[in-house]
């Protein structure tokens, strides 16, 4: 990585860390053993071969083994990874539909992170609020997928606990 | 093997003896055994003493000849459903404790293992005396559960495993007003889906002939659907239509246990035949009164779902409703298609530039056509990641125009403005898969009549593309025309496989600009007018077309050559440059073609193919067809077509 772009990744992260410090819960990304193991390569998706996108075995045992090896009660519940993974997944749907206000991968996210349909509105305006500050920040551009997905979980968590009554994550 | 009678009937009465089996007769056991469900739940293959199970894992069966007896494995299940449970221990070896090791016994009872199998027999057979066992991993798994689709991603000419679509099983928990906290998304349902497993990196031609042949193993697999749709709506910009279907609480109860228990067991696969398609049906086949053998040597997945259609269930239609969900290509051109002209030249500015913020006749939208065209900026980018030749990052969404577009998007109000939106045909709506056309031929200057049949397994043409088929692209494969002329039978051609793929450009943004080609190989004639002279040839070319009228006229050059036999000094290759137009003005479609030929080493002097094609379409499954093409020779071809 350039010097530069150092500089902006750093930043970046100093103000998904400030937000984060607020968190009770971990981040699944940084502390649950995932990120290296599971997102190693961000486009994880895309770059799995023809041959197992059609047999859907390597992902599917991957995800098996991910969720056994690291999930605990007390620590990194199956939701928290759960939803980890679907917004790695998911990232540019979804931060498009935040950006909308609304859209079926942010419901998605919500609904598994513990929201009820009620409470998703309020969830996704702060959400919003929040992500919109990750967005526009500097050097966000030049962050890895992986580093916005996890600030994007920290904003998504810090809202959900606050907002949603049986929050997962 | 088959076991001798003799002995099947001591280990039958053995078996009788235990205590479980205690409660049942012989006649009783024998009759279930027999009964097409059970059968369908052990997917029993053939007929009489050559009937076996698809199913080839061990652990599928609880008898020793489970595979081939069914009244030896319904024994065998029954007692296996009244075992008491067994402590679990985990991968060290060590006893799991607590409700985890307790609901670990439980998940690997053999009634949790099997759960399609136990729903079913609990009809048959009074299994009071057998405890209950709760499954906490199915439980969780087919928690709120209401009804059952099936999913068709449409074909995608990129992968040849991928030409006629795939079919997936999705598991729905439509309701609304369950009690569980989370509310209702399709993207979480859970999804069933049935593929070969292949090696890492397995080499394309290495893997279809394998994949025809059966030398792969195959099973079903599960997973939220939010990973198939981001993988083919997203990843292969294919469209997917998702048909409910409508079954009764038990039903959908049964076909999800079934599910359950098939998962990761193993099976060879069939491209052709014991595809993604069959195995579903077969799957759903375990609902009483559902049969879907198909009437063909090979399954198509839209046949499959033209089936489905004209399906009835307890005396409704099986379908209850279709769903249409647009691919990431779909989705651009759908908002694309809902600016106006002056608008559109802001978006191609914009996803020049990204410079949002001193575009004042972007600024001067009102606010929803400003809404529009950001998601339209974003949708391309999207879009633009799989189609850009080359994964070049600036046509990515880690481009500095997609983040401006993001940016943008943050500072617009919420809300999505409501779209027009035109959906396509849905493919069950379309015509049979097959084709056999009879028509009268005649050769100049031979002067010879004939009748030519053509028979067409699948799948379609430029001209008889429609509902699920690409619009202006040709998947044709195992095509065979032949001719009977009064001296001889004659073989026109035959094409293993023959292709035309194009991108029906909407706007013409890189990557959407109507890139082509073309991929034939097979035995051809090698002139109109030639005897004796039938050439395997390979041939292919690319070029670019552009879709006109609302894509009812297309043209297209290309450029491109052959491999093929030296017969009459023709030369072993051939360079060519050629043109296409196509009309459509339903329901008459039209196709003019020419291609010049220069051969490479040949005493053949440069040559010229033009041919001119007429269909007019008499009903969904019929056509009248004339082709008319000149070859150092010409023939006149007019004829009727019926699809099957």
């Amino acid at each position: 990585m350039e010097f530069k772009n150092f500089l902006k990744a750093a930043a970046l992260t100093a103000v998904v860390a400030s937000s984060a410090s607020v968190n009770a819960n971990p981040n699944p990304y940084t502390e649950c053993g995932i990120g290296a193991l599971v997102f190693n390569n961000p486009d994880v998706i895309d770059d799995v071969p023809i041959a197992a996108v059609i047999s859907n075995i390597i992902w599917d045992l991957g995800t098996t083994a991910v969720i056994s090896a690291t999930a605990t009660p007390e620590t990194c519940t199956g939701a928290a990874i759960e939803t980890a993974m679907f917004i790695n997944d998911s990232y540019d749907s979804l931060v498009e539909e935040t950006a909308r206000g609304e859209g079926e991968h942010l419901s998605a996210m919500l609904s598994m992170a513990g929201c009820a349909t009620a409470e998703q509105s309020q969830a996704a305006a702060l959400i919003r609020s929040d992500v919109a500050d990750v967005v526009t920040a500097e050097g966000y551009q030049a962050t890895t997928q992986l580093e916005k997905s996890s600030a994007y979980y920290d904003a998504m968590q810090r809202n959900v606990a606050a907002t949603c009554v049986n929050s997962g994550v | 093997m088959k076991i001798p009678q003799a002995i099947r009937t001591w280990l039958l009465l053995t078996l009788l003896s235990t205590p479980v089996l205690a409660d049942y007769s012989q006649s009783e056991l024998a009759q279930v055994a027999e009964q097409t469900t059970w059968l369908k739940l052990l997917k029993y293959e053939g007929e009489g003493n050559s009937q076996k199970s698809a199913v080839f894992s061990e652990e599928f069966f609880f008898a020793d000849n489970g595979s081939t007896d069914p009244e030896a494995e319904l024994a065998a299940t029954l007692i296996a459903f009244s075992s008491p449970l067994q402590p679990a221990y985990d991968d060290k070896g060590e006893l799991l404790e607590g409700l985890k090791g307790e609901n670990v016994s439980k998940d690997q009872h053999p009634q949790c293992r099997f759960r399609g199998r136990y729903t079913w027999l609990k009809t048959q057979f009074d299994l009071s005396t057998i405890e209950e066992i709760n499954c906490p991993a199915f439980e969780e798994w087919s928690a709120d559960v209401d009804s059952i689709s099936f999913i068709l991603a449409t074909g995608y000419l990129n992968n040849p495993a991928s030409f006629y679509g795939h079919t997936l099983l999705k598991l729905n928990t439509r309701s609304e007003d369950h009690t569980s906290s989370q509310s209702s998304n399709r993207l979480l349902d859970q999804s069933v889906n049935y593929g070969a497993i292949i090696p890492d990196g397995e080499n394309p031609f290495v893997y279809i002939v394998k994949g025809i042949s059966g030398f792969y193993e195959a099973g079903f697999t599960h997973k939220e659907f939010y990973y198939h749709d981001h993988n083919y709506g997203d990843g292969q910009l294919r469209d997917q239509w998702e048909y409910e279907l409508n079954l009764t609480p038990e039903e959908v109860q049964l076909v999800t246990a079934h599910a359950w228990e098939l998962l990761g067991r193993k099976y060879d696969y069939y491209f052709f035949t014991r595809n993604c398609a069959y195995r579903m049906a077969e799957l759903f086949e375990v609902v009483d009164g559902v049969e879907f053998k198909p009437d063909r040597t090979f399954m198509l997945p839209q046949a499959f779902f033209q089936e489905l259609s004209q399906a009835r269930h307890n005396g409704e239609p099986l379908i209850r409703e279709v769903y249409y969900h647009p691919s990431k290509q779909q989705i651009l051109y759908n908002s694309y298609l809902n600016l106006n002209g002056e608008q559109q030249e802001i978006t191609h500015n914009l996803i020049a530039t990204g410079d949002f913020r001193n575009n004042t006749d972007y600024q001067t939208q009102p606010t929803d056509k400003r809404q529009i065209i950001t998601d339209t900026v974003m949708n391309y980018y999207q879009f633009a990641e799989v189609a850009v030749e080359g994964k070049r990052s600036s046509y990515e969404p880690t481009a500095p125009q997609y983040s401006a577009a993001l940016k943008e998007r943050f500072r617009l109000p919420v809300g999505t403005p409501e779209l027009d939106t035109e959906i396509p045909a849905a493919p069950h709506n379309g015509r049979n898969p097959s084709l056999l056309r009879l028509s009268g031929k005649h050769l100049t200057p031979a002067n010879k009549t004939g009748i030519q049949l053509l028979v067409r397994p699948a799948y379609y043409d430029a001209l008889d593309a429609r509902e699920g088929h690409v619009k202006n692209g040709q998947l044709a494969m195992g095509t065979i025309a032949a001719s009977i002329y009064d001296d001889a039978l004659r073989l026109d051609y035959f094409d293993l496989i023959n292709i035309s793929s194009v991108n029906n450009a909407v706007t013409y943004l890189p990557g959407d600009r109507g890139f082509a080609w073309k991929l034939r190989a097979g035995a051809i004639r090698q002139t109109e007018s030639c005897d004796h002279c039938v050439i395997p040839r390979f041939s292919g070319s690319f070029g670019k077309a552009r879709a006109l009228f609302d894509q009812n006229m297309m043209i297209a050059g290309y450029v491109g050559g052959a491999l093929q036999d030296n017969l009459n000094d023709a030369g072993y290759a051939y360079v060519s440059a050629g043109a296409d137009l196509l009309l459509h003005l339903a329901p008459v479609d039209i196709k003019l073609s020419s291609e010049a030929r220069q051969h490479i080493d040949s005493d053949w002097a440069d040559e010229y193919d033009h041919s001119a094609e007429l269909r007019f379409e008499t009903s969904t499954n019929s056509e009248l067809r004339i082709v008319g093409r000149h070859n150092r020779g010409s023939s006149i071809t007019a004829g009727y077509g019926v699809y099957w």
